[in-house]
């Protein structure tokens, strides 16, 4: 860098031009005041509450809109940040809309006496539910009750005794003529361990091998012809004895029957004539009638005194085979429901079927099946976190299955993949009407309609909730309101006047911008909390600015661990930042770091060499592979700049290298480009730049400055460090002017500006930033495109002609070496 | 003669058990019954000789009770059979006589069943053994009977007892009274006399010390054996009871009533 250029920059700063530069921004730039034009109330305790949400009428709209289109698919998805109301406006809305809608129905399922496997369902008015299994449970009661009588009576007894004593009398007296003809025969029947055997008798002992070779041929032939004539006859006789039994057991049956008819069926007409208007229940009663009737052994037990834990396990059969299940149950009148699931689990969802252990075997029937989320919400409506479904196997499968059909059909996940070959219930499905609100952020609402082509028809409803409003005075007005809701529902002590306009300007700064204010409500929630423990800890009746103050301050202080090591391992000269002095290719940069809700700035040396080469810009950070697209992307940028800028002539020719000194981490973003830009022209023109300064900011082709995020951070970042070292008055920051709308910088930086010891420098366009660091005249070019001599410009191209200069006679040279 | 008071309780008792018997159905209740007396149970299997005398014939058939199949029959297996069938009914009183408490012995005797039956109720106090009527062929060929039978141990409407002026009927009616009093069922009495003024004179005593329903006595005056064990079954009986002094007389009496009924009959001395 030439001698007089470094005068130059000393004796600016000597004779206080920066004092003067265009663009330092007033206090008044720095922080918007919440005063008392916008809200004129002394106490939070003034202000009528207001429930529901503020400064989402997009959204509330789009709800609405969902709500009132009785279509299918017209299903909603509130996306939005977490803690703008989302969840509390939805239930409120859902719920004002559910009281004016008629209660839905009541859903049961019942044993399909002619298919076990797929019970049947019933649907019957709000509150008929549990009031029909209650009758059912009666009438199972009255049936064993009345069964038990009628087959224990007299006239059923002596009735089955006739027909058991006629086959008994029909076998002693097949098996007695068997007899009668063995005995004429001298033939005894005798039993064995596994049968009977026929032995010949002879003056009443039977005739054994010895006594029989004694006997003449003809006796032995005759014996012999005994034995087996009665051993075919009681052949014959058994051979009848089951159709004996099977015919036994049809008489009894039959009497069992009309027993049954005449016991039953007067009990079951009573509640047939009651139900008359719902076929359905009319049907399955007729069936449960003509089931009660096949299977009358399940209520005829209990006289058998003797077997007890038999006729409990019957007691237990007939009730599941003949209980009610009720799925779902609503009061009448009750309005429709709206179903909150938290954990939307399939089976929570879709309802599953349980199995119990008898005799080491699972078994399961109709009075096993749970209803799920949508069974209880069928009717009405259903609110679910987005996430909480996609997370949890095949729950979003399943509601897309379910939503799509319009009926919920229970279904083992095991089955339906077939992971499981055991027999499972196939329950009947219920008709489905449900209006669906998902919860969840924009991401995955953007992310589900890029990657399932069902999600467009099953969700054509948007609630976009913004995280930000405008601040006007109303909007203002509208805050406090929402606040003074917050100190009512949460019990807290009423906020003064300048503790809610602490909390309004605080909310304009979550922002980012201090023309909106942030519609993060539950961030406003937690400050109004810990204001209170504050205004409390001091004993006080109410929570006053300060109160807010310290509860800023201390959840800063409390995050601020990191920040903290980063100023110190500055001042500590380990990390190195210059505040002050100028340096050739060498400025300050800024970088916002996120620690989970908390972030802060922090400054970073950005350096540029160069040398003779082909125009090439290199990143350090993109080629150690630390630097991500944007960032790359801003470098190529500048490039562009520097070639349109100074080399529309002439090749550029040089090599440079741009670099974040020491970052050991991953760099992304654009908002170093113009910092970067600043270095690169330094080290080409080799004018030293201020290092009192901290520099953010992209920048586009043309050269002009453009707006960043986290303003307000990078801006205190670079203020702790000054604060921390001294402030020297000659500290600042370069920010984009389009960023000073979103200013609303902490109170100490707004001191320090006041008392003139630290600066902010709104900026358009590089060559203001230049000259600011420099102390040069950035330069115009003229007609011809000529900078005037001795502006920083000139400098810049002059440097660039030499290098291109430089580089032809190198080229020239290797082509005589060539030739030569 | 039927007045039961005084009449010293039965202290020796026991349970002739045959091949045949697939389920000696009375021995829960008899033992418990000694249990009850303080008796002594002792079991008896009886080998039946006729039966393995006609098994070794070179004709001989069984009749098998599971299939209904007529095979030529093996005495060996017969044999062999009995020792394992055996075996089995000295665990069965085993058990089931020291979970009741009751002192208890076995022994397995060769003999011809109804004459070894006989024997055993000359010389014990009540001898109660299986009947082995027709029915009882039928095994697995008519279910329900077998499984109505397994479940209840004495089957049946009422204790039936054969009583007439011997001293052994007291203790028929005593024995009866236990029997009816724990299965809750009724008493029904088949009386036998030589002339009509004694039955009247029986089924009086009946009534007034025995508290029997007129309804409940059949008389049967100068009967033929078969008259009374047809009069025994038709009550549908769970058990009969008889006193020794009815079958005393030959061992058919005792063939007879084994192959007409189908419950477990009692044998009182």
């Amino acid at each position: 860098m030439p001698g007089s250029q470094r005068q130059v920059l000393e004796d600016a700063k000597h004779q206080g031009v920066f004092m003067n530069i265009p663009g330092t921004l007033a206090v008044k730039d720095l922080f918007h005041a919440c005063t008392e034009q916008d809200l004129a109330v002394s106490s939070s305790s003034e202000i009528e509450a207001i429930e529901g949400v503020v400064g989402q009428e997009r959204a509330v709209q789009a709800i609405k809109f969902a709500v009132a289109m009785d279509v299918d698919g017209h299903n909603v998805f509130v996306l939005g940040p977490p803690g703008t109301g989302r969840h509390s406006f939805l239930r409120h809305a859902l719920s004002q809309a559910a009281a004016d809608e008629p209660t839905p129905s009541d859903w049961c399922y019942v044993n399909n006496f002619e298919d076990p496997q797929c019970p049947l369902v019933l649907e019957m008015p709000a509150g008929k539910g549990k009031c029909f299994a209650a009758q059912m449970e009666e009438l199972i009661e009255e049936v064993h009750a009345t069964l038990l009588a009628a087959f224990d009576g007299e006239d059923y007894r002596s009735r089955r005794h006739a027909i058991e004593a006629q086959f008994q009398e029909q076998q002693s007296e097949t098996i007695g003529s068997v007899h009668r003809d063995a005995k004429n025969r001298s033939v005894r029947i005798m039993q064995t361990p596994s049968g009977v055997i026929f032995a010949p008798i002879r003056d009443g002992e039977a005739i054994g091998p010895d006594e029989f070779e004694k006997l003449s041929e003809d006796e032995q032939q005759k014996i012999q012809g005994n034995v087996e004539e009665v051993s075919k006859q009681l052949h014959l006789a058994m051979e009848n004895a089951p159709k004996r039994i099977r015919t036994m057991r049809e008489q009894i049956a039959e009497l069992d029957n009309q027993v049954m008819s005449f016991s039953v069926g007067s009990l079951i007409k009573d509640l047939i004539t009651a139900y008359a208007q719902l076929p359905r229940i009319v049907e399955f009663l007729k069936s449960l009638e003509r089931d009660l009737i096949k299977n009358s052994e399940l209520h005829r037990q209990e006289s058998d005194k003797q077997d007890q834990n038999r006729q409990v396990a019957l007691e237990d059969v007939a009730r599941r085979r003949y209980g009610v299940n009720v799925i779902v149950s609503h009061e009448p009148d009750s309005a429709a429901p709206v179903i909150v699931e938290e954990r939307p689990a399939y089976t929570h969802l879709i309802g599953r079927v349980e199995h119990r252990a008898h005799m080491g075997t699972l078994t399961t029937d109709h009075t096993l099946i749970r209803g799920g989320a949508l069974h209880r919400a069928n009717g009405g409506y259903l609110v679910l976190d987005a996430r909480r479904v996609l997370t949890e196997p095949f729950a979003w499968e399943g509601l897309k299955q379910a939503l799509k059909s319009a009926c919920i059909k229970i279904e083992s996940i095991a089955e339906a993949y077939a992971m499981s070959s055991t027999v499972a219930l196939e329950p009947e499905a219920i008709p489905l009407k449900v209006k669906v609100a998902l919860i969840g952020d924009r991401r995955l609402y953007y992310l589900l309609q890029a990657l399932d082509p069902e999600f467009d028809d099953l969700f054509k409803v948007a609630a976009d909730f913004d995280d930000r409003m405008e601040r006007t005075i109303e909007s203002q007005r509208d805050f406090a309101r929402v606040m003074a809701a917050i100190v009512e529902r949460s019990a807290l002590l009423p906020l003064a006047r300048g503790a809610m306009y602490r909390v309004i300007e605080e909310s304009a700064r979550d922002a980012g911008d201090h023309r909106k204010l942030s519609t993060e409500f539950r961030r406003t929630e937690n400050l109004l909390r810990e204001g209170h423990y504050w205004a409390q800890h001091n004993g006080r009746e109410e929570i006053i600015a300060e109160d807010i103050d310290a509860a800023i301050e201390s959840r800063e202080y409390r995050h601020g661990r990191i920040r903290e090591r980063v100023v110190e391992e500055i001042t500590r000269g380990n990390i190195l930042i210059a505040t002050d002095g100028a340096k050739v290719g060498q400025i300050n940069g800024l970088a916002v770091h996120q620690m989970g809700e908390f972030s802060f700035g922090r400054p970073s040396r950005i350096t540029a060499r160069v040398s003779l080469g082909a125009g090439k810009v290199i990143d350090i950070e993109r080629e150690s592979e630390l630097g991500g697209s944007l960032h790359s992307k801003g470098i190529l940028i500048l490039s562009g700049f520097i070639a349109a800028t100074y080399g529309v002539n002439k090749p550029l020719s040089l090599a440079a290298t741009i670099a974040f000194e020491q970052s050991y981490g991953g760099i992304d973003g654009d908002s170093a480009s113009s910092a970067e830009l600043y270095a690169l022209l330094s080290a080409i023109a080799d004018v030293p730049l201020s290092q009192s300064f901290a520099v953010t900011g992209s920048v586009n082709q043309y050269g002009e400055v453009q707006a960043i995020g986290g303003a307000n951070e990078k801006i205190e970042g670079f203020f702790d460090v000054c604060e921390h070292r001294g402030l020297t008055g000659e500290q600042g920051v370069l920010i984009p002017a389009a960023n000073v709308k979103h200013l609303m910088l902490r109170r100490r930086i707004i001191d320090a500006v006041a008392a003139g010891q630290f600066r902010i420098i709104a900026v358009s366009h590089i060559d203001q930033g230049l000259a600011l660091l420099t102390g040069l005249e950035s330069g115009t070019p003229d007609a011809d495109g000529n900078y005037p001599p001795g502006s920083l410009n000139f400098l810049i191209r002059d440097a660039l002609d030499a290098m291109a200069e430089r580089r032809r006679n190198f080229s020239d040279q290797g082509q005589g070496d060539g030739k030569s | 003669m039927i007045n039961e008071t005084h009449t010293p309780l039965p202290r020796r008792i026991t349970v002739a058990i045959a091949a045949g018997e697939s389920q000696p159905h009375s021995l829960e209740s008899i033992v418990r019954l000694a249990a009850g007396y303080e008796a002594k149970v002792t079991g008896v299997f009886i080998e039946d000789v006729d039966m393995l005398r006609a098994a070794r014939l070179p004709f001989a058939r069984e009749l098998c009770r599971a299939t209904n199949v007529v095979r030529s029959a093996d005495s060996t297996e017969i044999e062999r059979a009995l020792k394992k069938r055996a075996a089995q009914v000295r665990d069965l009183i085993a058990r089931t006589a020291e979970q009741a408490g009751a002192k208890w012995s076995f022994e397995v005797i060769r003999q011809p069943k109804a004459r070894a039956v006989l024997e055993l109720a000359m010389q014990t106090d009540v001898t109660v053994f299986a009947a082995a009527s027709a029915h009882h062929y039928h095994g697995r060929t008519v279910p329900d009977i077998a499984a109505s039978s397994a479940r209840h141990p004495m089957s049946g409407e009422s204790i039936v007892i054969l009583v007439d002026q011997c001293a052994a009927s007291r203790r028929v009616l005593q024995v009866a009274h236990i029997l009816a009093a724990k299965r809750h069922i009724p008493i029904h009495a088949v009386t036998i006399a030589a002339t009509r003024d004694e039955l009247d004179r029986l089924a009086e005593q009946l009534q007034t010390s025995a508290d029997i329903a007129a309804s409940h006595i059949n008389g049967l005056c100068r009967p033929q054996f078969n008259d009374i064990v047809r009069a025994a079954g038709a009550a549908r009986p769970a058990a009969v009871i008889l006193p020794i002094d009815l079958v005393a007389g030959s061992s058919d009496y005792v063939h007879e009533l084994e192959e007409a009924l189908e419950n477990p009959i009692l044998i009182v001395k």
